[in-house]
């Protein structure tokens, strides 16, 4: 047995059979490993704890900002104007949804690819690199952590603008809530592989993140809805899943659209998760073998 | 059985492309880092990849633990394709680049090598055991607990040595395991891979002669991307015995270019440094029939010899007659 010295474990080395393979390593994501990773990930941003809690009241400030631009131009709370586009005269509620959700989207995009980024700077991108599972298991790993913080920042950001604004939301919503949060939030996963590739073959895409950030903020019914977009630009809105999520979100919330009503926009989510997620996987690879060809895994 | 490593014609050519702003592309650079090499690395066999910077050697490396791909041969690691098994090579090597900073600064070492023990699918107790042991190894039971960032930089090494060590890979790489230490810490390093690790299966890379003397079982010279000489150190130093080496020690500065009209001699270093001393190292066929022209030749340049020995040939001067490049900048003797 090949042996440091003492040690009790079993090394699976058995003449040629190598390690690990008591289990066959995963082919496309280790989950078990993801997991690990997340846990590890938690910890770690867990030691900055001023980083933490700034970004747990961030939403909070980045929703405000609108809601005092809809009271200075309604004069109030309500707005027949914005009801007649929306279907919600009051928007303050509307907003904050908006914002719940569009939280999980900004976390999508800058999160995992800034977790790499971060591996990167930190010098412990090659090491992570070199664990036996599929790289993309890493991302998912980030993408985890991200979820647990970013969710952290929208419970806060949820009871701040309950507490604040003395918001009423239908209880029973939760579930389809839940629901559709997820499978948005699963397919932003599918698109933030994608964007990790990307940082791993431009090393340093924040230009790029920043256009895509307000290209899918600008079309995703956050403040609006997608009908005030100019006709030619809605389409474009219409094949992002912030935009089924946050419509379909605000109906169980705030119209009590059941699970029913909502279903059409459960399939559109589930369809997008699989475009997303087959997308983002290719994309990844493909940006992986372009980078250890050109021998540049953990440059930055 | 298929323990170790085997590497069959591998080559690799880096293909940089210069853009202006990120697309315009200005030129298109080619780097033949690896020529199509060979070489194998036995299980309880240490080799040492030797060569001068650019040689190849981070490349071979990487290529053997799938951070590089290779454009053509073939790349074995206990029986997996580094190309078509990835995952499953990585499993089975543990491996250092990139020194100290590769290990997360906001944990301790402790939670350090428990987390990449998880990784490397250890269960949690084993992780921990293992962790404890290699802890204990490293002498660094008492820092434990507490933050790398609080680490000096010898620890945190320890730390990534003991990374390497934690799923008890069958095979180790290291590219320049001790570059940067301090000599004490070197020296433990070494003698930790001499006495713990002589089981395993480790390719390493070094700018030190005499580390690579110290470990190596065997060693690869690697020159612009191809083997020029392989053999156990003794070996590859008796080839160099064609030929005696000789220092002098020199009052004065001379230049090397008359040495070089001596007759048998071959290759010529002069070093001096500001307070007027040089030294001059030789290889020449006959050291004792060639003396009186070497002092001489001293002599004419203003120089005066205030000691001459002759020399044990390093693995430098083994690499200087095959290439006629040295490998190491002067700092190649100081360990
Ligand atoms: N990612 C890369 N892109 C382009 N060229 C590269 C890349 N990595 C290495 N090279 C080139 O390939 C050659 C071999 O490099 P390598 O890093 O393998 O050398 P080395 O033997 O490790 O050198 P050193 O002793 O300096 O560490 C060099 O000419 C180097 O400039
Ligand atoms: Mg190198």
């Amino acid at each position: 047995m090949v042996t440091l010295q003492s040690t009790n474990i079993p090394l699976s080395v058995a003449d040629g059979e190598a390690a690990l393979l008591k289990v066959a390593p995963a082919r496309v994501i280790d989950f078990s490993a993801a997991l690990t990773i997340a846990r590890n990930s938690l910890r770690v941003s867990l030691r900055y704890p001023a980083n933490f809690i700034i970004w747990g009241v961030m939403p909070i400030l980045w929703l405000l900002p609108f809601v005092f631009t809809g009271i200075a131009f309604s004069g109030g709370i309500t707005s027949a104007q914005f009801g007649g586009q929306t279907g919600y005269a009051n928007f303050i509620p509307y907003l904050a949804l908006g914002w719940v959700v569009f939280s999980y989207v900004d976390s999508a995009i800058w999160g995992v690819g800034n977790t790499l980024r971060w591996y990167q700077f930190a010098g412990v991108l090659e090491p992570m690199f070199l664990i036996p599972a599929p790289r993309l298991s890493i991302l998912l790993g980030a993408a985890m952590a991200e979820l647990v913080t970013t969710s952290m920042s929208t419970i806060i950001l949820f009871g701040l603008s309950v507490l604040i604004f003395n918001l009423q939301f239908a209880l029973t919503a939760v579930l389809p809530i839940l629901l559709l949060l997820f499978l948005m939030i699963v397919a932003f996963t599918g698109f933030a592989f994608a964007f990790s590739g990307l940082i791993l073959v431009f090393k340093d895409p924040s230009v790029l993140t920043q256009f895509v950030h307000v290209v899918i903020y600008t079309l995703t019914p956050v403040n609006y809805s997608v009908s005030v977009l100019p006709s030619w630009v809605q389409p474009l809105s219409l094949i992002l899943p912030s935009t089924f999520a946050i419509i379909g979100i605000r109906e169980a919330a705030l119209a009590a659209a059941g699970i029913a009503l909502l279903w059409g926009d459960v399939m559109i989510l589930l369809l997008l998760v699989v475009i997303f997620w087959i997308t983002g996987i290719l994309v990844f690879r493909l940006a992986e073998w372009h980078t250890r060809k050109k021998g540049k895994m953990g440059a930055f | 059985m298929n323990l170790g490593i085997k590497v069959h014609k591998l080559t690799k050519t880096y293909k940089s492309t210069k853009r202006k702003y990120g697309v315009i592309r200005v030129s298109r650079r080619e780097t033949k880092a690896l020529k199509g090499i060979d070489f194998t690395v036995k299980r309880g066999e240490i080799v040492g990849l030797l060569g001068p910077n650019g040689a190849g050697k981070t490349t071979t490396i990487k290529i053997l633990s799938t951070l590089v791909l290779p454009d053509s041969g073939e790349a074995i690691v206990n029986g997996y394709n580094v190309v078509s098994q990835p995952t499953e090579a990585r499993a089975t090597i543990g491996v250092i680049t990139g020194g100290e900073r590769s290990i997360y600064h906001k944990l301790s070492g402790r939670e350090n090598l428990i987390f990449f023990g998880r990784l490397y699918r250890l269960t949690r107790n084993e992780a921990k055991e293992r962790a404890d042991e290699l802890l204990g190894i490293m002498g660094l039971q008492e820092k434990a607990d507490i933050k790398v960032e609080d680490y000096s930089s010898g620890m945190r090494m320890k730390i990534v040595f003991a990374r390497s060590l934690i799923h008890d890979p069958p095979t180790l790489l290291y590219d320049e395991p001790t570059l940067g230490l301090d000599p004490g810490f070197a020296r433990e390093i070494r003698q930790l891979i001499r006495d713990k690790l002589h089981e395993k299966c480790i390719l390493l890379t070094t700018h030190y002669m005499n580390e690579a003397d110290f470990l190596c079982d065997r060693i690869e010279l690697l020159h612009e991307g191809q083997i020029v000489a392989s053999g156990t150190p003794t070996e590859l130093k008796r080839q160099t015995r064609a030929f005696d080496v000789l220092t002098l020690q020199i009052k004065g500065v001379v230049h090397a270019e008359p040495f070089k009209g001596i007759p048998g001699v071959s290759e010529v270093t002069v070093t001096s440094d500001a307070s007027d001393a040089s030294a001059v190292r030789v290889h020449v066929q006959n050291g004792a029939a060639a003396l009186r022209r070497l002092l001489d030749t001293v002599e004419s340049q203003g120089g005066k010899v205030l000691r001459f020995a002759f020399d044990e040939p390093t693995l430098d001067d083994v690499f200087i007659q095959k290439t006629g490049r040295r490998i190491a900048n002067g700092d190649s003797t100081e360990h």
